[in-house]
């Protein structure tokens, strides 16, 4: 039963970041709308896909900020859990009403474009679950989970956020810097805590499932982007990368995160945040003015550091290689202010840490 | 990369980085030649009418990120630069993340077969596809390191964790609490595995070792005189539980009591356990492969959660998830 409701978890993150998404969706526009230039409005319309990974990165920010705000209080998880029940109940409401028009016509063209295109789903929905029950059966012993795993544990042990040290479960006097913005973990302790799961069984099969169908979404994406409708060559795409993920393997590749550590924010950025900005750049090599672009790639320099604070280094780099040559290969200087905003939060983030580490910036766990 | 320091490797570093990164598959080279594949390979419009695939569209896509991370990431000047600002020793290998290898090789493989194999006739266009693509897999597997060669274990319960887990958490509170109802986080000494294990199943049980001390110690950096002259207890009991070193038997009760932990476990096998019990600890308890041991602690007194009532104005109660 609790493993029906593990994976059953899965589907309610997913509900989550769609509606997340439908509740800040807007649509392709080629230009900017105060813009004097004519304006070309160029509709595409609601990509379901899409619609999941910007409300995944939305949905980690406003997790973030109500985290880092009831952390600095010292405030325990269940105001958290509470003030997060809050939060998803307005967004997903707006994200149902947004999203009700929205939703028809995106709905109705996935379902004809997947009718049209069967055997190639068939195939591909039995190698993500091929994929997917591989990976989920196996068992793994891995270090890091002593921290990512223990963290949750520690923090639902003891109603705190970040005060326990999850490798031994001594009071620390101050917030880890490294881990304090990377409120990921506290997002898997705040869902445990509202469904009562075991921390194990989130991370190890609600998250890991739940990275792993993200991972699949964001290639399918990519799939789209480069083979347009062809169904067939996006399903061959997805088999030869599914492949190749099994393969690819030393302790610090990326698919070795996406098979072993998929519980962890670090994978998602390995396998969601970094593929996830190149498809942004697609979309950019075919309008380099696409606001809509723009915005999710901000979202996704916000989002990011969530999940990881190796982030806020590998973030802006991503960035910097893709959109460096984008405006040489466009003509447009444009790009270049529009890619170091979105490179800020991430340097900012990173400028913290260094204070921290030289000792200026610390947060205690205690009032002084 | 722990193995690796980029002060010691110099402008090598970048080409032991990626050696490492790639340790024992092909798959960056087949990144390479993908990339070059997609970006350079001629249109055979003599063999196939239709060739469909957009050239300068692969090309845009995949090979500029290509030239400016040979410029920034796989250049030997840029870590050593970078490690001058920022200690980038562990995680400059992340930064190779970015290289899109699985995608440009998927797609590399997938306009092989689609496209240049492709041939007049459907009997033949699906033979001649199908051979292209059990030759791509078998490139892909061939060429890579499969991630379960040393054998598929098949996760022993929901949790994944070994099934001994919940019953020595089990014992340990048992224990505890019967010699001391208020003591709800017992201490614990464990063996590697189950002393980074547990904690994620049960964290109302303490850990007198945190991570990266027993790291340190089965890596070879802890020996027998820094065991006993560092002021670090835990490194006491590291030695014995973990290095099988017979240290003095007051030297380890001091680290016991230093690090108020009551409870040390270990596997069956362990050679210790003999001088576990010449030092005065007494089994409470076992599982089919292990053996928790109990220290009298003197002068103990139960841990207990940090009081943040005035903040919180609530009684905290912890939740119960355990099995």
């Amino acid at each position: 039963m609790a493993i029906v409701q593990a994976l059953a978890l899965v589907l309610v993150n997913i509900i989550l970041f769609f509606l997340f998404g439908c509740a800040i969706h807007i649509r392709g526009i080629s230009r900017c709308p105060w813009s004097r230039r004519p304006s070309e409005v160029a509709d595409r319309g609601m990509s379901l896909s899409r619609t999941v990974f910007t409300g995944f990165f939305f949905y980690y920010l406003l997790f973030s900020v109500c985290c880092i705000a009831v952390t600095l209080k010292w405030r325990p998880l269940h105001v958290l859990t509470k003030l997060w029940i809050a939060v998803v109940i307005a967004v997903s409401l707006i994200g149902v009403i947004r999203g009700y028009a929205l939703c028809k016509p995106a709905a109705r063209k996935a379902a004809s474009f997947i009718n049209s295109h069967r055997p190639a789903f068939i195939i591909m929905t039995l190698v993500f679950i091929t994929f997917a029950a591989i990976v989920l059966i196996s068992y793994q012993f891995t270090l890091d989970a002593s921290f990512y795993v223990g963290n949750v544990t520690t923090s639902l042990q003891t109603d705190t956020l970040n005060i326990y040290d999850p490798f031994t479960g001594d009071w620390q006097d101050h917030f880890e810097m490294r881990y304090f913005f990377a409120t990921f973990p506290m997002n898997d302790a705040v869902m445990c805590s509202l469904f009562r799961i075991h921390p194990l069984l989130w991370c190890k099969i609600t998250m890991s499932a739940t990275a792993m169908l993200l991972t699949f979404m964001v290639m399918y994406m990519m799939g789209r982007r480069i083979f347009g409708d062809d169904a067939g060559k996006i399903c061959l795409f997805l088999v030869f990368s599914s492949v190749a993920n099994f393969f690819m393997i030393t302790i610090y590749t990326t698919s070795t995160f996406l098979t072993t550590r998929n519980y962890e924010g670090k994978c998602l950025l390995a396998n969601v945040v970094l593929p996830g900005i190149l498809f942004v750049y697609t979309e950019l090599l075919d309008d380099v003015k696409d606001i809509r672009a723009w915005l999710t790639l901000l979202l996704i320099a916000l989002g990011a550091p969530v999940l990881s604070s190796s982030s806020n280094m590998l973030v802006p780099a991503m960035i910097g290689v893709t959109m460096i040559p984008l405006a040489f290969m466009r003509k447009d200087i444009w790009v270049i202010p529009k890619s170091i905003l979105c490179m800020i939060p991430g340097v900012a983030l990173t400028g913290i840490y260094i204070l921290y580490v030289r000792n200026i910036v610390v947060f205690y766990t205690y009032q002084r | 990369m722990q193995s690796l320091n980029i002060a010691q490797s110099g402008y090598g570093y970048i080409f032991r980085c990626i050696g490492l990164y790639y340790e024992g598959n092909i798959y960056f080279a087949l990144y390479i030649v993908s990339l070059v594949f997609l970006s350079f390979a001629p249109v055979m419009k003599s063999r196939i009418k239709d060739v469909k695939y957009d050239r300068n569209r692969m090309r845009e896509i995949f090979l500029p990120q290509f030239l400016v991370m040979a410029l920034t990431v796989y250049n030997p000047v840029f870590p050593v630069a970078l490690n001058s600002f920022f200690d980038v020793n562990k995680e400059y290998y992340r930064f190779l993340w970015m290289a899109p290898v699985i995608t440009c090789i998927s797609v590399a493989g997938t306009v092989l077969v689609t496209e240049y194999a492709a041939a007049q006739g459907e009997g033949k266009d699906n033979v001649r596809k199908g051979i292209c693509t059990a030759f791509i897999l078998l490139i892909l597997i061939a060429g890579g390191h499969w991630l379960y060669s040393d054998g598929y274990i098949v996760s022993p319960n929901i949790y994944h964790v070994p099934t001994e887990i919940p019953e020595v958490a089990q014992i340990i509170h048992r224990d505890a609490e019967s010699r001391d109802p208020e003591d709800l986080y017992p201490r614990a000494m464990m063996e590697y595995d189950y002393n980074m294990i547990i904690r994620q199943y049960d964290a109302s049980i303490l850990l007198a070792c945190d991570r990266e001390a027993y790291i340190d110690a089965v890596s070879g950096v802890l020996d027998y005189e820094t065991a006993l002259k560092d002021e670090n207890y835990c490194n006491r009991l590291l030695a014995v539980v973990a290095l099988g070193m017979r240290i003095p038997y007051d030297e380890f009760e001091k680290g016991l009591e230093e690090t108020g932990t009551g409870y040390v476990v270990i596997s069956k096998t362990n050679d210790m356990r003999q001088y576990l019990e010449d030092c005065g600890l007494e089994e409470v308890g076992q599982t089919e492969n292990h053996v928790v041991m109990h220290y009298e602690l003197k002068d103990y007194e139960p841990f207990t959660l940090a009081d943040y009532h005035d903040l919180w104005y609530y009684n905290p109660e912890p939740i119960d998830f355990l099995m």
